[in-house]
């Protein structure tokens, strides 16, 4: 009989130690959650019930077996409602256990005690007269000898047990649909807790008696609380899910494989202009046969009506398929695009505004370069006119009736039709000048040494009875309209045979300066009479001249063409020079 | 030659070029008879045998018709373009005689099918050699087609 019990000695003790261990865990690691103290209580009752269940064992005398058997099954009395406690705190309903329920859910487990203890008189619990018999006997409590009130008290434990499941199941159900599997998985950690005593009860448990029934209590009690923290936040992120679902302002619609509304978002609802409780279940065709048309195909554009004024959605489907590749579920995502596309017409329009602000533009620049054209056009014709006719008729008269004019009216006639040669020079020169402004830009790759030599050999009659010392250093290719640059050329080159004139040896230089940084810069130099740089500011001027027509011929257009040329080119030109000993004129392309 | 056969049909609204042309022509001998009209609608009426000239043979045509471009109602580019279009008058030579070097000008008058293209010189000497010069080759030298 004796012997018979000590086999589960150690594991009594063990478990015992590992609840109690455990206590102590739950107690200091999950002290800030309202469950602890049932938590606690539970894994202590489970320790104190395996630790008398040893003592029951390991105690010969017969009175102290007995006092330690009742302890075990005052031990059994605590876990039901500790559980009950923990599922109703759990589920924030902690608010009920006022003292006044927690005195109702503490009367039976005291009336049970009460009753443990006082079995040898009414022998409710068990037979009395088999009490020698049960606690030296291994098994749990024969059926045979259980009492009413035992019944009694197991009926209890396990309404009040699964009085917790519920209330852990309603409140997973409750929060979220979501939650729905996840109650399941609680019911079935919950099993060990209901299944284990049973298994001790009806004698039929593979563990040591009493064992299965702490193991089983704390295993379920434990499992449960862990999994659904566990749970809990996990489904934070599909919680959140569901929430941006709700509070995004695009519209989701979900619809099933028969093309019919399976879920709705509130900012689906106000698009589309009708409740969720009313569109669910209902084919999306009927309800709306514009997204329907569009949504079976692809991502799209919609304008709905249903308001006021239409809005522009526009669509993205997401087809949802099976494991087998069939469309079960189509998600459509709608975005009211309705400003934005008000804002894209509203810049179309402004760019069709500014549009026809640069047609106009255009035209007003159009219209003063003809008038421009219609100027130099006027310039070229009646101003030559009236001068032909002065020069015309002064030569005829200086040829046929010279022998009748005194000498002195030939003088006179012959500073006429010089001044007439001149000013006609010099409507050619401007209308040259005004030419360059319109002329397109040819550009190509030129050499310019070449051209240089070019230019020299056609101003050879400047060059006729006189010393001309040139000089030509290296001159790099560049890019630029030939015509045009050829004319930059003649003028700085005929302009350095000009003012060399009065030089013994016209001495002149060109070449090309490479700085490190920008284009290279062409120069010709001359030691002609130079100038004063004060009046360098009018050099490039139309019709400015620095010197007297007696002293040097010319318009005063040529460095001004020079000019603009080379600033339609993208160039600069400057000049240096100093009064009699020469100039020199710089460009770059 | 018969002496009121027009050689020259010489079509210019300013009276001073009109009278420095025929001086020059005049002093070379070149042309005789030289028809000065002054506006463009008078030159057509002078080629088509309308208006003041409805008398006009239309068989007399000038041996060569000198025209300047800026004119007074019919410009001087209208005038060409109804002379080369018109299969009586197309045959005739026409030398734009003009004070423009406008290349648009002269672009366009080629494009007309203009005989030749002279800018009048400023300068008088120039000017007489140029009336002297394209006289003597379009009424001795050149070859008219039409006798």
């Amino acid at each position: 009989m004796f012997q018979g019990v000590t086999a589960d000695i150690p594991l009594s003790i063990f478990a015992a130690v590992g609840f109690a261990l455990t206590a102590l865990y739950v107690a200091i690691a999950r002290r800030h959650k309202p469950t602890w103290t049932a938590g606690a209580v539970m894994l202590l009752a489970c320790a104190e019930l395996t630790l008398a269940r040893a003592l029951q064992s390991i105690n010969p005398d017969l009175a102290t077996r007995v006092f330690w058997y009742k302890m075990i099954y005052a031990g059994f009395t605590i876990p039901p409602t500790a559980f009950l406690y923990l599922a109703l705190r759990y589920s924030g309903l902690g608010s009920v256990l006022t003292l006044r329920t927690k005195l109702l859910f503490s009367v039976f487990p005291v009336l049970t005690n009460a009753v443990i203890f006082t079995n040898e008189i009414h022998g409710w619990m068990w037979n009395p007269a088999r009490t020698a018999f049960i606690v030296n006997s291994p098994d749990f409590l024969p059926v045979t000898d259980a009492g009413t009130w035992y019944w009694l008290f197991i009926a209890y434990s396990y309404f009040v047990m699964c009085l917790g499941c519920f209330f852990l199941v309603r409140l997973l159900v409750r929060s979220r649909k979501i939650y729905g599997w996840q109650a399941s998985t609680v019911l079935v950690a919950a099993i060990p807790a209901m299944l284990g005593p049973i298994l001790d009860i009806f004698n039929v448990s593979p563990l040591p008696p009493f064992v299965s029934t702490a193991l089983g209590l704390a295993i379920g009690s434990i499992s449960v609380s862990f999994l659904l923290s566990f749970l809990r936040r996990r489904d934070i992120l599909t919680v959140s899910r569901d929430a941006i679902t709700q509070s995004i302002s695009d519209g989701i619609v979900v619809v099933d494989g028969d093309d019919r509304i399976a879920d709705l978002n509130p900012a689906a609802e106000r698009l589309m202009g009708m409740r969720a409780a009313q569109a669910i279940g209902k084919p999306l065709a009927q309800l709306s046969p514009e997204l329907q048309s569009i949504s079976t195909h692809q991502n799209g554009e919609v304008t709905l009506h249903h308001a006021n004024e239409p809005r522009t959605l526009d669509l993205r489907v997401s087809a949802v398929h099976d494991w087998l590749g069939h469309v079960v579920s189509r998600v459509i995502v709608l975005r009211d695009v309705t400003d934005w596309k008000q804002a894209e017409e509203e810049i179309r329009h402004l760019n069709e505004e500014l549009e026809q602000r640069v047609v106009d533009r255009t035209a007003q620049l159009e219209a003063a370069n003809k008038e421009l054209e219609a100027f130099s056009y006027s310039v070229s014709h009646d101003l030559r006119a009236p001068l032909r006719a002065i020069d015309g008729f002064s030569r005829i008269l200086l040829e046929d009736y010279m022998p009748q004019l005194p000498p002195e009216a030939g003088r006179y006639l012959r500073i006429i039709f010089e001044n007439t040669l001149q000013m006609g020079r010099l409507i050619d020169g401007l209308l040259a000048f005004s030419r360059l402004g319109r002329k397109p830009l040819y550009k190509q790759q030129m050499d310019t040494a070449d051209l240089v030599r070019q230019v020299f050999d056609s101003l050879s009659s400047e060059q006729a009875g006189r010393q001309v010392e040139i000089s030509l250093g290296e001159l790099p290719p560049c890019q630029g309209d030939p015509v045009l640059l050829r004319q930059v050329w003649i003028n700085l080159l005929s302009n350095a045979l000009k003012f060399t004139r009065g030089q013994e040896t016209a001495k002149i230089e060109i070449g090309c300066l490479t700085p490190e940084e920008g284009p290279p810069v062409y120069f010709v130099k001359d030691n002609g009479v130079g100038f004063d740089m004060q009046y360098v500011g009018k050099l490039f001027g139309v019709f400015q001249r620095l010197h007297s027509a007696e002293e040097f011929d010319g318009t005063g257009v040529g460095l001004a063409i020079v000019q603009r040329i080379i600033r339609r080119h993208g160039g600069r030109v400057w000049a240096e020079a100093k009064v009699g000993a020469g100039a020199t004129f710089y460009f770059t392309i | 030659m018969f002496p009121d056969l027009v050689e020259i049909l010489l079509v210019e609204d300013n009276a001073n070029d009109a009278e420095l042309a025929l001086y020059a022509l005049k002093k070379h001998h070149i042309a005789n008879h030289v028809e000065i009209v002054r506006d463009g609608a008078e030159a057509l009426d002078y080629m088509f045998c309308t208006g003041a000239y409805a008398h006009r043979r239309i068989e007399d045509i000038p041996r060569v018709v000198l025209l300047d471009l800026k004119l007074p109602k019919v410009d001087g580019l209208e005038v060409l373009r109804r002379i080369k279009s018109d299969p009586h008058t197309c045959p005739i030579p026409v030398v734009v005689l003009t004070s423009s070097q406008e290349e648009r000008d002269i672009v366009e008058s080629y494009k007309l099918g203009v005989n030749s293209y002279i800018v009048k010189p400023v300068d008088f000497e120039q000017f007489v050699e140029a009336v002297r010069q394209l006289g003597l080759y379009w009424v001795v030298l050149n070859q008219a087609p039409i006798k």
